[in-house]
């Protein structure tokens, strides 16, 4: 088990480099630079700024000076915000945390129960109408989704609002509209897996025992039916970041999914880095984590 | 006598797919909706006089960037059958015309990605030992980069050296604007999403060539000395047709969807090229005065997208019984 663990961390690390390496070259690849759209610059001022971020020395001397900065823990200076790049990732982290979190909340409370019911309930107009809705909520994309809702219950509702980010109350619309698409992708694998296992020999021996339907589906068929679920939290984390970017636009929420964009729109190499950096390493952290929950709920997945 | 006439994979799979009413029903949506949109505004054109302004004034499909400042945000009547947008363009042609963008941005990036993950799957599963495993770990890893970050650093990196290479296409090649636009703008989101989206069918194409490697008719085609591209090509992959047929139409919503989500952020299709993604993004502005702007371009996209993935669920029951529903 172990072994299977340092195998995911080297992969996860992997993972990682290559992430930051290919956003080091890439950004830098680009025609121009962080500082093309400021015609009126003078160049010797272009060049004190290129200077300042090492940006005039040959690509792999920067790219070796970049690692060495970064485990010195210092994620450089944005060339277009002027601030340091940790700074602006503290400012904007929590918003894109809350955002994660309670998305995968209600990810989690309506994708595992309509999955679990449509299981039990297989071939009922129960199970047809919540496959139904889940296609529907794995079709229609957040940026269609966010607006309705915003419009239609946004504007009657008095004590939520359209769009901004003050108070917790804020967080209801984005959170919704983040977590819809992730619950739908959940409610299906859910069902999936509660098939699965309700098919099984030991199911129905439990059945022909007589034990409570109730028993066997809360003691004997959760565990096994909910472990293609926990696979899937690793990737639907992975899509919450992402999706995240385009919540936060619709909502106008100060997350870093705005600081991403425009970084890649006005290359902005270390805070583009800094980002990026930031959301592969949560990214294979959740991954590595679930892959321990996975373990722990299947013993069969504990052999190598 | 009479002789028993079997039947073939495909007219089981059709009778199957029949059976299904969601998928069938979705079937000939997905085919209204291509119809409309890529031969409509030919029809349009050719009943159309000479000159654009005219065909704006007179005909039912307009010129999609054809812009009438005198009558913006016109409610639906008998010549603008879905009204005007912020600029007084027609919207029911514009709907179209994005829609021809968006959906051959989702085919042509289907058509890339199909062939890296069709070709690296199948090396992979016949090939076996040392290079599966070695292939299958950079799989992995590139599984492991979040998609929507990737493809937007490749698009970017694409159109910014394609847009330094405009007056080069232009001078040199003497394409016209239009035509550099799509090279600009349209063709590096395809070759990004492509490039970036082949894995899940590497892994598929893969999983099946390994078990069908093992099966008799291989074991034959070997023994009779053909070359191992010739196994590989004449005889592996057209046995795995079903489940790649089933995947492709599972990947075309997916990378339609991730056109849409750069173009609302603003890093896709820009203007004056159209997309669903883009009319999105317009309609979103205006929702509160004019949600018949956000709210029919939405109804299509979403149509699109539930048809293709109900007749990509549809075509896996009717094609692989056996593959799980997940």
């Amino acid at each position: 088990m172990l072994k299977i663990i340092i195998n995911r961390l080297l992969q996860g690390i992997l993972v990682i480099v290559s992430l930051y390496t290919i956003t080091f070259f890439m950004v830098r690849a680009l025609p121009g630079n962080a500082f093309t759209s400021d015609k009126t610059m003078p160049a010797k001022v272009l060049q004190q700024n290129l200077a300042r971020h090492n940006l005039d020395k040959p690509i792999m001397t920067q790219y070796v000076l970049s690692i060495g900065q970064l485990l010195d823990g210092d994620l450089g200076e944005s060339a277009t915000k002027k601030r340091p790049v940790i700074d602006i990732i503290s400012h904007s982290f929590p918003t894109s945390v809350i955002l994660g979190v309670s998305g995968m909340i209600i990810a989690v409370l309506i994708g595992i129960p309509a999955g679990i019911i449509a299981a039990l309930k297989k071939n009922s107009l129960i199970d047809y109408s919540t496959m139904m809705f889940a296609m529907i909520g794995l079709s229609v994309p957040s940026f269609v989704i966010g607006p309705l809702l915003a419009k239609f219950v946004g504007s009657n509702v008095p004590f939520l609002k359209v769009a901004g980010w003050g108070d917790p109350l804020d967080w209801v619309l984005p959170s919704i509209t983040l977590g819809l698409a992730t619950a739908a992708y959940l409610a299906r694998i859910t069902r999936a897996g509660m098939l699965d296992v309700l098919s099984q020999d030991y199911i129905r021996t439990a059945q022909a025992k007589g034990v409570k339907q109730s028993t066997i589906v809360i003691k004997h068929a959760l565990k096994g039916g909910l472990i293609p679920s926990v696979a899937f939290i690793g990737p639907a984390f992975a899509m919450l970041v992402t999706g995240s970017f385009i919540v936060e636009t619709i909502f106008q929420a100060p997350g870093m999914g705005q600081h991403f964009v425009n970084a890649t729109k006005d290359r902005d190499p270390f805070l583009l880095q800094g980002i990026v950096l930031l959301f592969g390493t949560l990214i294979v952290v959740v991954n590595i984590a679930s892959d321990i929950a996975l373990m722990a709920l299947n013993p069969r997945l504990r052999q190598a | 006598m009479e002789i028993e006439q079997g039947n073939s994979l495909w007219s089981d799979a059709w009778l199957r797919l029949k059976k299904n009413k969601m998928a069938f029903i979705s079937f000939w949506l997905v085919i209204t909706i291509f119809a409309l949109c890529f031969f409509l505004p030919l029809i349009g054109e050719i009943g159309a006089p000479e000159g654009d302004k005219e065909r704006a004034a007179n005909h039912w499909f307009k010129d999609p960037n054809h812009q009438i400042l005198t009558e913006t945000f016109k409610s639906p009547d008998s010549t603008n059958i879905m009204g005007t947008d912020q600029l007084g363009r027609d919207l029911f042609s514009r709907v179209l015309y994005g829609g021809q963008i968006s959906l051959l941005v989702g085919l042509l990036a289907t058509c890339i990605s199909m062939g890296i993950g069709i070709l690296y799957g199948a090396i992979s599963g016949y090939k076996g030992g040392k290079t599966d495993s070695i292939l299958m770990r950079i799989v992995d890893v590139l599984y492991g980069l979040p998609f929507l970050v990737i493809v937007i650093l490749f698009s970017v990196f694409i159109s910014s050296w394609a847009k330094e290479a405009q007056d080069f296409l232009r001078d040199s090649w003497g394409l016209n604007d239009s035509l550099i636009n799509i090279i600009v703008n349209i063709l590096p989101l395809c070759i990004a999403i492509g490039l970036l989206g082949w894995y899940t069918m590497a892994r598929v194409v893969r999983s099946q060539v390994l078990s069908s490697k093992k099966l008799e008719y291989v074991e034959a085609a070997v023994s009779l000395g053909l070359s191992h591209k010739k196994i590989l090509l004449k005889h592996i992959l057209p046995n795995l047709l079903g489940p790649i047929i089933v995947y492709t139409t599972l990947t075309i919503p997916g990378f339609i969807l991730t056109e849409a989500s750069l173009s609302f952020l603003g890093l896709g299709v820009e203007s004056p090229n159209s997309s669903w993604g883009l009319l999105l993004l317009d309609g979103a502005k205006y929702m509160e005065t004019y949600p018949r702007l956000l709210i029919i371009p939405s109804l299509i996209f979403a149509t699109t997208l539930l048809s293709l993935n109900f007749l990509g669920d549809g075509l896996r029951d009717a094609l692989d019984p056996k593959a799980s529903k997940d």
